[in-house]
């Protein structure tokens, strides 16, 4: 208690020193000078006009009153945290004032923070109010303690609100409020705000690209804010619609960066294989304070346009050089494989088509069907590999197109009258909208030559002949066909013909022959079994399997005199051979 | 009576329908035929063997035929052998039957041309009938020109690559991937030459799947020759680090300095397990080189105990390991000195907190 009276005899010390001096002053000048010209001598008291000296006559005595001094700030204020230009605090976000001060009664106090240099001390302690806009107080806050008040910057269109804080007592009956204080430095006075970007559309500047294409995306956005120059722009487009300011996109396509008024855009590539399709995307923007946006997300779309798919690695026959069936028999199955690829995926690809030909047909692989040397193998005879499209992700398959090969077709090898030429595979494919260019395998293969002949009668009937007589002018006939690719002649050849059950025979040289139809013997040719003779028929290349290539040999027989009677029997080897000068 | 006479003139009818229709329409023709008609090469050399495969052809194969082979080439007819004798049967259902002419030219003949030629004939198993039978047969024309001089050359038929899978271990450590993991292109090389021969170089060009971006370049050089007239696959191997995707391979495969074949061909290598139908097999060598190592380090560790030299051993292994040692020490020692802090820390501010 004697602590308390001896630090208010303290304080009240310089005030007594100073009211002793002012009432000397006072009293010295009264009796020294004339105040009847410089105050008024009278009173307005209870509607009368007194004299002055009259009026006073009862108030002679002396007193003063020591009221509430306000507290003063010893720290601060300062924000917290600080916002500077090129740093503001963002619109809806916090900011906090700090500031400590000292009460010389040790009352507790309030930091209140205000637009204006206008503050009212709360009465009864309670919080003090702003003349203006209040932007926060503290709750209250021992003496000498750090008071914090928060402010949630809300709707100023304005960069930048100056601010006054105040630290006032909460003193009961006589609150007072320190002068303003706007702090210093960054932390003082302004707070600056940072507005977010407007952002109401975003564009495919550069759209329906190939697969693996790029693509531009362009924001339409607004920035004006110009504290601390002018606001840069962050543009995030995301394939899915999940995005945050610290992170990003969770699936990113691009992001790019513009300063205000230039709008952002940034740009992407697919992957190489993509379906061909028009995509979503999410745009995203915020400035380059972190503040998105409110127009977020916009959405856009991307398109991913069709593909020709292209073939490549075409495989004749695996290239094995084709070998033709002779006619009539079924016709030997060639092949070509080949890969198709598509960069909208192998799942894009919907058909293929071959040909098989050969080299010299008229227009290449563009050439008219034609059993001879060209094969264009339709989509329904061209197949897809089981297997090998994997996925969306895969460009690539296999397909393989079958066809069948005539009997007559063009031969390429060695003594074909073709020699220098083969036999190539072309191909191509297709999806549900657009053709590929026509490919041809690397390497060709040759179609062998054929020679092969039937002979359509299985036995030359000479009939009933006398001893020493013969077959005149009834000819047997043979008709030999040519049943290969290749011109042919025939090696004629027999055995003697032996009695059947009995002993005799009859020589093979008594059978004669000929191209033409003869009186016997006037055949062209004689039978002999111990050499073949070569007979040149007519028989060319078949161009088609419509027409027989045929030629007839006849034959006519002499038996000679002496012969025994009964049936003879025998054989005549007709073979085939190549004609080489009938191509 | 009058029933009689139309049973009459209902079998006549028969027999002249069935016999027009036998005449008037075709039967399936038995026709023969011989592909090619000629066994030739202008480029043998003497001491060498010629083979050439001859495909016996026929329209129809609905019964067992027999084949007959006459070979009339006076000069050189000890010099020819067929694979299948000189008689054999074209079975049934067998439209074609190949027959392999095998030409072996003594190491002593003449130089020069020689022709001559193989009659085959077929006929029927069951034997001739009567009448004049017409049976059909080929004449396969030889034209043999013996050279000394050589020719090597060859046509590349055909280039594969083959899909592969990434490998799990042991195979996956480098000392195995080096040597197995290989894009592997199989060459399809027909000798068309006289001595054997393989191509000089095949260069592969490995692309990312747009074909743009070139991830490697390979190079082999080492094949195994195929022997003349023949045609056969040679595998050209490509080491690579490359993981699971699609890539292009541009295969340029030389005949000394030029490029004889180039193509492009897509392949994939897939992950572990992921390959369709089963990764390509590595064959027993990955084995054999695991085995060698193993051997080579028991053998080792005999020598050693053999040398009985385990005590230079465990000083040159304490040497070696001395740093790590060292190091582990100072780090338990730092750990133990942080612990000890830590605690008595703690302790004082318990202390305080009490009072």
């Amino acid at each position: 208690m004697s602590k308390i009276i001896k630090k208010k005899l303290k304080r009240s010390l310089p005030w007594l020193t100073i009211i002793t001096l002012v009432s000397s002053l006072a009293v010295g000048l009264s009796f020294n000078l004339d105040f009847q010209k410089l105050v008024k001598t009278t009173v307005q008291e209870g509607g009368l006009n007194l004299p002055l000296n009259q009026a006073q006559a009862d108030l002679a005595t002396t007193s003063v009153t020591v009221q509430n001094a306000p507290p003063e700030i010893t720290n601060g204020p300062a924000e917290d945290p600080v916002s500077t230009s090129t740093s503001p605090i963002n619109l809806g976000d916090q900011i906090g004032f700090r500031a400590t001060g000292n009460d010389p009664e040790n009352n507790n106090y309030y930091l209140i923070v205000c637009t204006t240099n206008d503050v009212t001390p709360g009465p009864l302690g309670v919080a003090p109010s702003c003349g203006g806009v209040q932007l926060c107080v503290s709750d209250l806050t021992g003496d000498t303690v750090e008071a914090v008040c928060y402010h949630t910057v809300t709707d100023p269109p304005a960069e930048s609100r100056d601010w006054y804080g105040f630290i006032c007592d909460n003193h009961a009956s006589e609150a007072d409020c320190s002068p303003a204080n706007q702090g210093s430095g960054d932390s003082g006075s302004p707070f600056f705000i940072n507005h977010a970007p407007l952002f109401d559309d975003v564009n495919t500047t550069v759209d329906s690209q190939a697969p693996g294409g790029t693509f531009t995306v362009v924001a339409s956005t607004t920035d004006y804010d110009i504290q601390g120059g002018n606001d840069e722009q962050h543009l995030y487009v995301c394939l899915t619609n999940s995005w945050a300011t610290s992170t990003g996109c969770a699936i990113e396509l691009c992001h790019g960066t513009s300063t205000a008024p230039v709008d952002p855009s940034c740009s992407f590539s697919t992957t190489t294989v993509a379906v061909d399709d028009t995509y979503n995307y999410y745009a995203f923007v915020m400035d380059w304070h972190n503040m998105p946006s409110a127009g977020n997300p916009q959405t856009g779309t991307y398109t991913v346009i069709n593909v020709a798919p292209f073939v490549t690695n075409i495989i004749l026959n695996n290239s094995i050089n084709i070998q033709p069936n002779l006619k009539y028999a079924p016709e030997y199955e060639a092949s070509s494989t080949f890969q198709v690829s598509d960069y909208n995926s192998c799942l894009d690809i919907v058909s293929a088509t071959g040909t098989i030909y050969w080299e010299s047909a008229t227009n290449g692989f563009n050439c008219t069907a034609d059993d001879d040397d060209c094969y264009q193998i339709l989509s329904t005879s061209c197949a897809y590999v089981s297997g090998t499209c994997a996925d969306a992700t895969d460009a690539t398959a296999d397909y393989t197109c079958t066809t069948t090969i005539a009997f007559h077709a063009q031969p390429t090898d060695a003594l074909s009258n073709q020699a220098v030429t083969a036999w190539f595979g072309a191909a191509s494919a297709a999806d549900e909208l657009l053709h590929s260019t026509t490919s041809v395998s690397s390497a060709g293969v040759d179609v062998a030559t054929n020679s092969g002949l039937d002979v359509q009668e299985p036995e030359i009937a000479y009939g009933a002949i006398k001893g020493a007589q013969n077959s005149q002018d009834q000819n047997g006939t043979t008709t030999v066909e040519n049943y290969g690719n290749s011109p042919i002649n025939v090696d004629v050849s027999g055995v003697n013909m032996l009695r059947d059950g009995g002993a005799g025979t009859l020589d093979v040289f008594n059978q004669v022959y000929g191209l033409d139809p003869f009186t016997y013997p006037l055949a062209s040719y004689y039978l002999y079994s111990t050499t073949t003779q070569e007979v040149d028929i007519t028989a060319p290349k078949p161009v088609t399997g419509a027409t027989d290539v045929e030629d007839d040999i006849y034959w006519g027989i002499g038996i000679p005199g002496g012969t025994p009677s009964g049936d003879y029997y025998g054989s005549n080897t007709i073979a085939v051979r190549l004609d080489g000068s009938g191509w | 009576m009058s029933i009689f006479i139309g049973k009459k003139t209902f079998f006549t009818s028969l027999f002249f329908t069935l016999l027009a229709f036998t005449v008037l329409i075709r039967p399936a023709q038995a026709g023969f035929g011989i592909s090619p008609p000629y066994v030739k090469s202008d480029r043998l050399i003497p001491g060498t063997r010629y083979e050439q495969i001859v495909t016996l052809l026929r329209s129809l194969a609905e019964n067992d035929l027999l084949a007959s082979i006459t070979v009339n080439a006076p000069e050189i007819e000890d010099w020819i052998t067929l694979e299948q004798g000189t008689s054999f049967t074209l079975p049934k259902d067998k439209l074609q039957v190949p027959m392999k002419v095998i030409v072996d030219a003594p190491k002593g003949a003449a130089l020069g041309n020689y022709r001559g030629h193989i009659n085959i004939r077929i006929s029927s198993k069951d034997g001739e009938t009567s009448g004049v039978a017409v049976v059909l047969g080929a004449r396969l024309d030889i034209d043999l020109t013996l050279t000394r001089e050589t020719f090597p050359d060859f046509n590349v038929r055909q280039v594969k690559i083959s899909d592969f899978e990434e490998f799990g271990a042991p195979w996956k450590w480098p000392v195995f991937s080096y040597f197995f993991y290989r894009v592997r292109a199989a060459i399809r090389i027909e000798n068309t030459g006289n001595v054997a021969i393989a191509p000089s170089r095949v260069q592969l060009d490995i692309f990312d799947v747009s074909q743009k971006k070139l991830l490697e370049t390979g190079f082999d050089t080492s094949f195994k020759k195929v022997k003349p007239y023949e045609t056969s696959d040679v595998i050209a191997s490509f080491p690579t680090k490359l993981g699971k995707g699609q890539y292009w391979g541009k295969i340029k495969v030389y005949k000394e300095q030029d490029i004889l074949y180039t193509n492009e061909i897509a392949f994939t290598i897939a992950a572990k397990g992921e390959l369709a139908g089963g990764p390509p097999a590595l064959g027993p060598w990955p084995w054999v080189m695991l085995a060698a190592f193993c051997f080579v380090i028991l053998l080792l560790i005999l020598l050693l105990i053999k040398l009985r030299a385990w005590r230079a051993v465990f000083t040159m292994l304490f040497w070696l390991f001395w740093p790590l040692l060292f190091i582990g020490k100072k780090t338990f020692q730092a750990g133990r000195f942080l612990k000890v802090k830590f605690f008595r820390w703690l302790r004082k501010k318990t202390e305080k907190y009490d009072q």
